[in-house]
C-alpha cells in the first residue's frame, strides 16, 4: 500500500465520529440494552484500526496509555471494594444503577486502551 | 432456505477453520485459521434458533423469562473472546521472533531450516 | 477451612507479583515458607477428603448457574504430585540464574493455574485454565530464544490451540444438548439420557483433544518437540513431563467417569494405552539424544498408564494411577540430571557420555534408583498391578514387550554409568560447573520419593489413590527372579540387534510437519466418531 487510497481516508473519516459515538452509547447504556463495558470498549478499540486504514501515522504515547490502563484498573478495584462496604453497610440501599454506569465506564475504557496498545504495537513497531 | 441459521453457519465456518490448518503451508494462514475457529464456536453457541423473537436478558423490561435469550453463553463467550484475542496476539509474536530468525513463513521451509541446525 | 481451596488457586498467582514487584533479600526466605505452606495445604486436603469431599462456592448461585472449586480423592492425588513437584523444582532452581524476574512470576503463576485445573468442576473453566497455562509455559520453553527452540514452541503452541478449540467446540456441544456445564450435574444428567445418536458428536471432540493433550499414539508429535528443545531450562522440561502431559490423563479419566452410564470408554483407552506404549519404546530405543529419548519414554509410560487406567479391574486402575504418580516423580529427576549432565559433558548425545560412576558417585547412585523404579523392579515400583487378573495371553505378551522395551531403552543410561572414563574427553566441564548444595539436596528429595513410593507402597497407597495393595514382603520377593530375568533378555537382544543400521537412522528422523500433524487428528477424530458410533 504504497500510495495511499484517498477514497478510504475519506470515507473513513466521514465515519469515524459516528463509531465513536456508536461505542460511548453502547458503555453508557449498558445496564438497560444489551452491551456494557467490554463490547463498547472493543467497538473503540475498532476506532484503532480504521484510524490506521485512514492514515498511517504513530498517534499514540504508548507509556501514557499504558498508565492510564494501570489507573484505570486500580480505579476499578476500589470501586468495587467500596460497593461491598456501602451495601454492607446498607448506606445507600436498592439502585445499582450508578454503580453500573461508572464501572461500564472504567472497563470499557480499560478495554480501549489495551486493544489500542496491542494493534499500536503490531502495526507500527513490529516491521522492524 | 430456512435450513440455514446461525449453528449450521458455525459448524461450517469450523470446518473451514479446519481444512485451513490442514492444507495451507503459510504460517500467517495457520494463525488466521485459528481465528476462524474460534470464530466459528462462538457463532454456534450464541445462535438460538428455537424461537427467533426472543428479548434481552434484562429484569427491568417487562417480559416473562420464558421469552428471555440465555444469559450464560453470552457471559462464557466474552471470556471466550478475550482468550482468542491473546492467543492471536501470543501467536503472532512468536511468528515475528520466528520470522527474525528463519526468515520464511512456510512450516515446510522452517523445518528443513531447523534440521540444518541439528 | 475450605478457604484453603482459594490459597492453593490464588496464592501462587499473588505471590509471583508480590516477588516480581519488591526485590529484596528476605523475600526469598518467605518464599520457602509459602511453597511449603502450599505443600501442607495439599497434604491436608488429601488426608480430609478421606472423610468427605471439600467443596468451596464461588459465587452466590448455587451450582449449575454458579462455580464451584471442589476436591475429591482423585484430585487430591494431582494436587500433592503437583505441589510437590514445583517445590523440589523451585528447590533446584533457585540460586541459579532462573531465580529472579518474569521467568519466577510465571513459574509461579504456572503452579497456581494447574492447581485450578484439578480443582475446578466446570468443564468451561477447565478451557480456561489448560488455555492459559499453555501459553505460560509455551513462554517458558521459548525463554531463550534461539533458533531451534522458535520452532519447537511455535509448533507446540499451535497444535495445542487447535486442540483446544475442539474441547471449547465439545464443551459447546454439551452445553446445547443438557444446559448444564459442570460435572456433577452433567453425569447425572447423562445418567437419564438415552443413549442415543446426538451424544457421540460432543464425546468425539472430546476425547480427541484430551488424547493430545495426553500424547497417545498417532497425535504425540508434539511431545518430543516440546520436551527434548535444547535449550529448554531442565526444570521446565520437568514440569512439562512430570505434570503437564498428565493433565490429558486426567481428563480422559475424568471422561471415561462422566460417560461411564452411557458409553463405556475403557476399551477404547487401554487400545490406544497399549498401542501408544508399545510404539513409545520403539522410538525411544532408537534415540541417541539424551533429551529425545527421554521425552519418547514419557509417551510409553502415559500409554501404560492409560492401558491401566482403562482395564476393568479395580487393581489395574489403582495401579495406573499410582504409576502416574510414580512417574512424575523419578521423570524429573532424569530430566534435571540430565541437564547436569549435558553442561558436564559438553554434548547431547549420550554415547558420548561414558564414566559416570568415577565421576560423581551421588548422580550415579540417583540414576540407579531412578533407572530401577522406571523399569519396574519389584521393591521399587508397582508396575506389575497394571496387568495384573488379565487373562487374554495376547496382551500380557503385549505387556512383556513393552517392560522389554523400556529396559532396552535405558540399558543406555547404564551404559553410561558404567563404562570406562575416556581420556580424551576434556574435564573443563567437570570443574566449572559442580553440583550446587541445592541441587543435590533436591536430586535426593526426589531419588528418596521415588523409592519411597516403591518401598512403603501398602501404607502410602490407602492414603493416595484410596485402594490398597496386597503385596507382602515374600511376594515381591518372588518377582526378582523373573525381573532378572526379563532384564538379561533385554540386553542381549539389545546388544545384537541394536546396531546403528539404516533402520534405526530411519526410525530416527521420522518427523510429521505440522499439516500432516492437522490431518492425522481430523483422521484420527473421524475413527473415534465410527468407533464410538459402531460401541
Amino acid at each position: 500500500m504504497s500510495d495511499h487510497s484517498q477514497l478510504l481516508s475519506r470515507s473513513i473519516g466521514i465515519i469515524y465520529p459516528i463509531i465513536l459515538i456508536f461505542g460511548l452509547y453502547v458503555i453508557f447504556n449498558g445496564h438497560i440494552t444489551p452491551g456494557g463495558g467490554f463490547q463498547g470498549g472493543a467497538i473503540i478499540g475498532a476506532i484503532m484500526i480504521a484510524k490506521y486504514l485512514a492514515d498511517p501515522i504513530p498517534f499514540l504515547n504508548l507509556e501514557w496509555t499504558q498508565s492510564v490502563e494501570k489507573a484505570t484498573l486500580l480505579i476499578l478495584y476500589v470501586l468495587a471494594a467500596l460497593f461491598c462496604i456501602v451495601t454492607t453497610l446498607q448506606i445507600v440501599v436498592g439502585h445499582f444503577t450508578i454503580f453500573l454506569i461508572l464501572s461500564n465506564t472504567l472497563i470499557g475504557l480499560k478495554v480501549a486502551c489495551g486493544m489500542s496498545i496491542i494493534i499500536n504495537r503490531f502495526v507500527y513497531y513490529e516491521t522492524r | 432456505m430456512d435450513w440455514f441459521n446461525g449453528e449450521v453457519a458455525g459448524i461450517i465456518l469450523f470446518f473451514i477453520g479446519v481444512y485451513g490448518l490442514c492444507a495451507r503451508r503459510n504460517i500467517i494462514k495457520t494463525i488466521i485459521s485459528l481465528s476462524i475457529l474460534q470464530a466459528a464456536i462462538i457463532l454456534y453457541i450464541i445462535s438460538d434458533d428455537a424461537y427467533s423473537s426472543k428479548v434481552p436478558p434484562i429484569i427491568s423490561t417487562s417480559a416473562h423469562p420464558i421469552q428471555m435469550a440465555d444469559p450464560i453463553p453470552q457471559a462464557l463467550m466474552i471470556t471466550a473472546i478475550v482468550i482468542g484475542i491473546s492467543i492471536t496476539a501470543v501467536a503472532l509474536t512468536l511468528f515475528v521472533s520466528m520470522y527474525h530468525h528463519y526468515g520464511t513463513t512456510n512450516w515446510n521451509k522452517a523445518l528443513s531450516k531447523r534440521r540444518d541446525a541439528d | 477451612m475450605t478457604l484453603i481451596l482459594y490459597g492453593l488457586v490464588f496464592g501462587p498467582i499473588i505471590w509471583g507479583l508480590t516477588q516480581y514487584l519488591i526485590k529484596a533479600k528476605w523475600m526469598e526466605s518467605l518464599g520457602w515458607v509459602f511453597k511449603l505452606i502450599l505443600f501442607a495445604l495439599s497434604l491436608g486436603c488429601l488426608f480430609k477428603v478421606q472423610t468427605q469431599t471439600l467443596s468451596l462456592q464461588l459465587t452466590p448461585a448455587p451450582l449449575p448457574y454458579g462455580m464451584m472449586l471442589s476436591v475429591d480423592t482423585l484430585s487430591a492425588t494431582f494436587l500433592i504430585l503437583n505441589n510437590f513437584l514445583f517445590l523440589i523444582l523451585t528447590l533446584f532452581a533457585s540460586k541459579g540464574k532462573y531465580s529472579e524476574s518474569v521467568f519466577s512470576f510465571l513459574f509461579l503463576v504456572l503452579q497456581g493455574l494447574i492447581n485450578g485445573i484439578f480443582l475446578s468442576t466446570d468443564l468451561f473453566n477447565i478451557y480456561l485454565l489448560i488455555e492459559v497455562s499453555t501459553i505460560a509455559i509455551s513462554i517458558l520453553i521459548m525463554y531463550k530464544k534461539d533458533k531451534p527452540s522458535l520452532y519447537d514452541g511455535m509448533f507446540y503452541f499451535a497444535i495445542n490451540m487447535v486442540a483446544m478449540a475442539f474441547f471449547l467446540f465439545g464443551v459447546v456441544m454439551l452445553y446445547k444438548r443438557f444446559g448444564v456445564l459442570d460435572l456433577f450435574h452433567l453425569k447425572e444428567a447423562l445418567g437419564e439420557a438415552s443413549r442415543n445418536k446426538s451424544l457421540i458428536l460432543p464425546l468425539s471432540f472430546l476425547f480427541t483433544s484430551a488424547a493430545l493433550k495426553a500424547a497417545v499414539f498417532p497425535l504425540y508429535n508434539w511431545l518430543p518437540k516440546a520436551h527434548g528443545i535444547p535449550s529448554a531450562p531442565s526444570i521446565v522440561s520437568a514440569v512439562l513431563s512430570g505434570i503437564f502431559v498428565k493433565i490429558g490423563v486426567y481428563l480422559l479419566i475424568r471422561l471415561n467417569m462422566l460417560f461411564m452410564d452411557v458409553i463405556p470408554l475403557n476399551g477404547i483407552i487401554m487400545v490406544l494405552g497399549l498401542i501408544s506404549a508399545l510404539m513409545g519404546v520403539t522410538f525411544a530405543v532408537a534415540q541417541t539424544d539424551i533429551k529425545l529419548l527421554l521425552s519418547y519414554h514419557t509417551i510409553s509410560q502415559v500409554g501404560l498408564i492409560l492401558a491401566g487406567v482403562g482395564g476393568s479391574l479395580m487393581i489395574n486402575q489403582a495401579g495406573g494411577l499410582y504409576h502416574l504418580v510414580s512417574h512424575g516423580l523419578f521423570k524429573p529427576l532424569f530430566f534435571v540430571s540430565s541437564g547436569i549432565l549435558i553442561e558436564w559433558y559438553g554434548t547431547r548425545n549420550i554415547k558420548d557420555m561414558q564414566g559416570l560412576w568415577q565421576r560423581s558417585r551421588g548422580l550415579s547412585i540417583a540414576l540407579i534408583i531412578a533407572i530401577l523404579c522406571i523399569t519396574g523392579a519389584p521393591f521399587f515400583s508397582i508396575k506389575t498391578a497394571i496387568y495384573e487378573g488379565q487373562d487374554n495371553l495376547f496382551i500380557r505378551s503385549l505387556f512383556l514387550l513393552i517392560n522389554m522395551g523400556t529396559m532396552m531403552s535405558f540399558i543406555k543410561f547404564l551404559e553410561m554409568i558404567f563404562s570406562k572414563n575416556r581420556a580424551e574427553l576434556s574435564i573443563s566441564g567437570f570443574v566449572s560447573r559442580p553440583i550446587k548444595k541445592e541441587e543435590w539436596l533436591s536430586l535426593k528429595l526426589l531419588a528418596l520419593a521415588s523409592a519411597t513410593l516403591g518401598l512403603f507402597s501398602r501404607t502410602i497407597s490407602p492414603i493416595l489413590i484410596n485402594y490398597s495393595f496386597e503385596y507382602t514382603f515374600i511376594d515381591r520377593l518372588i518377582k526378582w527372579p523373573s525381573y532378572l530375568f526379563t532384564f538379561g533378555i533385554a540386553f542381549v537382544l539389545y546388544k545384537t540387534f541394536f546396531k546403528d543400521n539404516k533402520l534405526i537412522k530411519l526410525i530416527r528422523k521420522f518427523d510429521l510437519t505440522f499439516n500432516e500433524t492437522n490431518i492425522v487428528l481430523v483422521s484420527f477424530f473421524f475413527i473415534i466418531l465410527l468407533w464410538i458410533d459402531y460401541l
